[in-house]
């Protein structure tokens, strides 16, 4: 075993997020040594979605720091194998019963913490990972006048959800399925990180070569003493990489002492690359095609985009489209506004009939009783004249009697009065007048329905009847006789013909 | 699409906003003011917000998708954009409330977001969908389910974190429909405080395990979402 053959710097600062919010630092990071120079790391970083996670990430630390220090010896005694996966294992699950019995607690839902360490014996790394962070390491080519840092590199990635916040941690209880175990053979030099840490040294979360070997090379102007994290910690406070992330960051940087800092570092770009670790981005299909939904992409309150023109001169547009188009479509928006204006109000009356049903049937319920009783009680067959009525139907009649008397020549005071009947006292004055020299003549009927006539009609019947009187009073058939009688025959001079209610055997007087 | 991906490779975290633009939301609100106008400065408010915030500013991506406006439909009114790009403007409420509409194209937004963000090789956190209602949708009822089911599915499934905001004097029975969670009651139209309150949650979108909680700036009752 080469003894102290490694310079390193760890350290973990805390996230300006987390000072902002009044939280503590969440990542720990621990590193130990043993008197034969075997290295053992590790980094936790503590879930921001559990409470205590700065309390676990603690015991992590330093727990997986204790146990692993021990592989070394016994790989001197049994030799390498398949034992040290087991070995790994059944450290994390003592760790899990630590942490059981510290928190009284087997749910550990509170203090998830991610798990990035390593065990260095050697120029070999057995590295364990749960969870993001990373582990990054290299073997360094020495050439005549330089250090090839990238001959070979070795990755440890982190493991996210689907999202970049969603990770996995060594508390829960499918861990195991997150565990994974490395042996990195042959490394001159490691760098390991929390996600915070890793941010520092990444671009949109990709490591970056560039930003890796800037790291290493600077360590050639330093001498990374034991116990002295100086180096890391001023590197991880400085103001760059707060802007970087706002993340408790933590980061740990081993490089061997074999290496030849006299040389020139160099990072090649003709061996493999961080960048090559990563899937090459997916020609990307944009936008991709819309589906089921019609989406325009007209923005209406933004500016247009760049396909479509922007009218700022009417006149143009009316130019190109022609007046009548135009008005087509002022007429089509006037309406189009209405419709949805109506469709809108008609909808909202509609759903307030259905948010009050209840009511809304209870009203119509009322409404249709009230009806009911208005038709029971005014039956439509039986209309109800009032006296009013009556007398305007009445002095309507009057007056079309005596227009029509005036109708034909020399009718010279012709009455025809009628009190009851609807079409009878006109036949009275109108038969007066009927024939030429009726003087006087006068028709009366008090009640009857066709009466009236009688008396009037015949006495001017035939010429030359003067004062010619028909009356009859409540008779049906009665006045006619006194008066047919009367002006049958010419030159009837004061011919009167009276007939008294009821008597259908009155005889005339006059006519005989 | 106004996003940049070469020159901003950071982590995103996509947020949709389906808003409300119909006609009833240029009613009076206590204060004053329309709704309409509140939500307004609320989004001017948001990007002041995001502004301010250099770790929201280059992780937030916004689009924006309105129900009623002239068209008096649901549609896409802003693509996906950057929040360092996005310039807050003013709506104009008109027409009816399809907001069954406007939550499946918030969705299909969504998966489109993902499948952007994946092809550029850019990792995410989980997507928002923030819908801000006065309720009362005018959508079929067939629409309206099956939106509600999409929303609520999406949600347990994890694909989306979902906030249902109700304006006041909204229609809360369906507004609460949306989301597993109660729909929060902007009460008194607090829209400045609840975009500042987006931008902050935003960037304390931090680690957590699949599926898991996390705890957000005080706002009941979203104390516990899982981002």
């Amino acid at each position: 075993m080469h003894q102290n053959n490694w310079d390193y710097s760890i350290s973990s600062v805390v996230g300006s997020s987390h000072v902002d919010r009044g939280q503590g630092k969440q990542d720990n990071s621990h590193l130990i040594k043993d008197n034969n120079g075997n290295i053992s790391f590790c980094i936790s970083d503590g879930a921001g979605s559990s409470k205590n996670s700065e309390l676990s990430s603690k015991i992590v630390t330093n727990f997986i720091n204790q146990e692993f220090l021990k592989i070394p010896d016994l790989i001197s005694s049994k030799g390498a194998g398949p034992w040290i996966n087991d070995f790994i294992i059944q450290v994390v699950v003592n760790l899990r019963s630590e942490l059981f019995e510290t928190f009284k607690n087997y749910d550990l839902r509170d203090y998830h913490c991610t798990l990035v360490a390593g065990l260095v014996f050697g120029n070999t790394a057995i590295v364990v990972h749960v969870g993001d962070g990373f582990i990054l390491a290299g073997k360094n080519e020495e050439t005549v006048d330089k250090n090839v840092l990238n001959k070979k590199l070795y990755f440890s990635k982190p493991e996210n959800g689907e999202y970049k916040n969603e990770t996995y941690f060594v508390t829960e209880p499918i861990w195991l399925k997150h565990l994974r175990i490395q042996v990195l053979p042959d490394i001159d030099w490691l760098i390991a990180g929390s996600d915070g840490g890793e941010d520092i040294l990444s671009i949109g979360e990709k490591l970056q070569d560039i930003e890796i070997f800037k790291l290493l090379d600077d360590t050639s102007k330093h001498s990374l003493e034991y116990a002295n994290n100086d180096y890391i910690d001023t590197f991880l406070s400085s103001d760059k990489s707060n802007k970087l992330t706002t993340d408790d960051k933590s980061l740990c940087l081993l490089i061997s002492k074999n290496i030849d800092k006299q040389k020139n570092l160099v990072w090649d770009s003709e061996e493999k690359l961080i960048s090559d670790f990563y899937p090459k981005p997916k020609p990307v299909q944009n936008p991709i095609p819309r589906t089921s939904l019609s989406r325009p992409q007209i923005n209406t309150y933004q500016k247009p985009l760049s396909s479509t023109k922007e009218y700022t001169d009417p006149n143009e547009f009316i130019n190109k489209y022609g007046t009548f188009t135009v008005l087509l479509i002022v007429i089509k928006n006037i309406f189009n506004g209405l419709l949805v204006k109506i469709g809108f109000y008609s909808e909202n009356i509609l759903n307030l009939i259905i948010k009050y049903r209840v009511y809304a049937l209870l009203i119509s319920i009322l409404i249709s009783i009230l009806i009911i009783i208005k038709l029971l009680s005014f039956p439509p067959d039986k209309p109800m004249l009032n006296l009013d009525q009556e007398d305007l139907i009445e002095d309507a009649i009057s007056k079309d009697i005596a227009e029509k008397a005036d109708g034909e020549g020399n009718a010279v005071d012709a009455e025809g009065e009628s009190v009851t009947g609807d079409a009878e006292g006109e036949g009275g004055a109108e038969k007066a007048d009927g024939e030429d020299n009726a003087v006087d003549a006068e028709g009366e009927s008090v009640t009857g329905d066709a009466e009236g006539e009688g008396g009037a009609e015949k006495a001017d019947g035939e010429d030359n009847a003067v004062d010619a009187e028909g009356e009859s009073e409540a008779g049906d058939s009665e006045g006619e006789g006194g008066a047919e009688k009367a002006d049958g025959e010419g030159n009837a001079g004061d011919a009167e013909g009276e007939s008294e209610a009821g008597d259908a055997d009155v005889k005339s007087n006059a006519g005989d | 699409m106004t996003v940049d991906y070469v020159n901003n490779p950071n982590q995103r975290t996509p947020c949709v906003l389906v808003l409300d633009a119909s006609w009833s939301m240029s009613s009076k609100t206590s204060s004053g003011k329309t709704r309409i106008e509140q939500l307004n400065e609320g989004l001017h408010e948001l990007e002041n917000a995001l502004k301010s915030d250099p770790t929201a500013l280059t992780r937030v991506q916004l689009s924006i998708v309105i129900v009623g406006g002239p068209n008096s439909q649901a549609e896409l009114l802003m693509d996906w954009t950057d929040a360092n790009n996005f310039t807050a403007f003013d709506l104009i409420p008109d027409g009816n409330t399809p907001l069954a509409e406007g939550l499946q194209i918030g969705l299909e937004l969504v998966d489109e977001a993902k499948d952007n963000l994946r092809g550029n090789g850019i990792s995410y956190t989980r997507p928002w969908m923030i819908i801000i209602s006065d309720g009362a949708p005018t959508s079929s009822t067939a629409a309206w389910r099956d939106a509600t089911a999409a929303t609520k599915d999406a949600e347990a499934n994890k694909k989306v974190e979902i906030f249902a905001i109700a304006v006041e004097g909204a229609s809360i029975e369906q507004m609460n429909q949306i989301s597993h969670k109660p729909c929060a009651q902007l009460s008194g139209m607090k829209f400045k405080e609840l975009f500042v309150w987006l931008s902050d949650s935003l960037s304390a979108v931090t680690q957590s395990r699949p599926g898991e909680d996390i705890t957000l700036p005080d706002t009941d009752p979203w104390r516990h979402v899982g981002l």
